[in-house]
């Protein structure tokens, strides 16, 4: 098994590519777009693409076209975890940002991508029309019950 | 001294020291982004606990001073302890025991929280987080300085009090210092 990361920001791959080195792991870095041809999948059928926190990046009219991407390349399984959004995500990410993290904009930017993580329903719509032929799975719990163990949630597609 | 004083004494020292250390790992966590990074939390503990013993130095200085001068005025001048050092004891006594009813609930949950997060699995270990070590966090300013003043409260003398609070912001300046010393944005380059 081979572990890829991907990013589109330069300065993240050169510091994850460093941090690796210091701790010997075995997996490499790539700068660039994770669904363009060539740059991060070799073989579709052969690759799962996993990625945290950056499902509530993309605006709800983009989300059909990024899971398009993943069935053009063919590949075997994607799961995207993100927020299960709600009142009880935004509480919880504030309080965690303002007890972890020091940075202003740290602070600000966790909470509103809480905010802004889109609900399971629109995922699951998203990933139907973008990624036909895969078996999509996404569950939200209701939003106003605080499922703590729960604050992200993956939305996993395989090749039917 | 009697016993109890020696008792509510050093059951204050050792939450300090705890409190300081976890405060050196507050200022260094999450700095590297390293995945392993225990032997980095270490140091930064030994350095919170070691901050905070040194910045209530002029506390514990104080202290003594009162209640040792005290006592040997009292030996050398009235003859005896009543008026002198074990007077002198009793404020001390009256806050100290104020502060630790504040302080020991707090430092119960928080170490109930701590082992449930060594303990529990990473979904539950978040819940640790999340219900309990983030807020405990938030709070803990108030709950510094409301046992500092409650306990200044309790003791009727303006010394003792003047220390209790000394001993507060003593103990709430670690993790700035520790940020000024090993881990703020200006000495990333330094980290353990
Ligand atoms: C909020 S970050 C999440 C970072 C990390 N996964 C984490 O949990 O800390 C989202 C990242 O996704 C990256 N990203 C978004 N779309 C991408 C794409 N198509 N290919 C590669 N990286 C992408 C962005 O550059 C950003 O750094």
């Amino acid at each position: 098994m081979e572990l890829v990361g991907v990013d589109l920001n330069a300065t993240l791959i050169a510091q994850a590519t460093r941090l690796a080195g210091v701790e010997r792991l075995r997996c490499r870095f790539v700068t660039g777009d994770a669904f363009e041809p060539g740059v991060a999948v070799e073989d579709g059928a052969r690759t799962i693409v996993i990625s945290t926190g950056l499902l509530h990046h993309l605006p709800a009219a983009q989300l059909p076209e990024f899971f398009a991407a993943q069935r053009r390349l063919g590949v075997h399984a994607f799961a995207h975890w993100d927020f299960d959004a709600g009142p009880w995500a935004t509480l919880g990410a504030w309080v965690f940002h303002r007890a972890r993290t020091r940075e202003a904009v740290s602070r600000h930017d966790g909470v509103l991508s809480a905010r802004r993580a889109h609900p399971a329903a629109a995922l699951l719509r998203a990933a139907r029309l973008g990624a036909d032929g895969y078996r999509i799975a996404c569950v939200d719990g209701p939003r106003w019950l605080p499922r703590l163990t729960h604050v992200v949630r993956p939305i996993t597609g395989t090749r039917a | 001294m009697t016993g109890s004083a020696w008792a509510v004494a050093s059951a204050l020292l050792v939450l300090a020291a705890l409190d300081g250390a976890f405060a050196g790992f507050r200022s260094s966590a999450g700095r590297t982004g390293l995945i392993r990074h225990r032997r980095g939390d270490v140091v930064a503990a030994a350095r919170g606990c070691r901050t905070v013993l040194l910045l209530l130095v002029p506390v514990l200085g104080g202290v003594l001073a009162d209640v040792l001068g005290g006592a040997v005025l009292g030996g050398a001048v009235l003859g005896g302890d009543v008026l002198g050092g074990a007077a002198r004891v009793a404020p001390y006594l009256r806050a100290g025991q104020v502060m630790l009813a504040v302080y020991l609930p707090y430092a119960a949950v928080v170490l109930a929280a701590l082992a449930g997060h060594a303990l529990l699995d990473w979904r539950r270990r978040f819940l640790a987080t999340a219900l309990v070590l983030g807020p405990g966090t938030l709070i803990r300013p108030v709950v510094v300085l409301a046992g500092a003043a409650a306990g200044a409260w309790a003791a009727h003398d303006v010394l003792v009090g003047a220390l209790a609070l000394l001993a507060a912001v003593a103990v709430l300046a670690v993790q700035p210092v520790a940020d000024r010393c090993w881990y703020g944005p200006r000495r990333r380059s330094r980290p353990a």
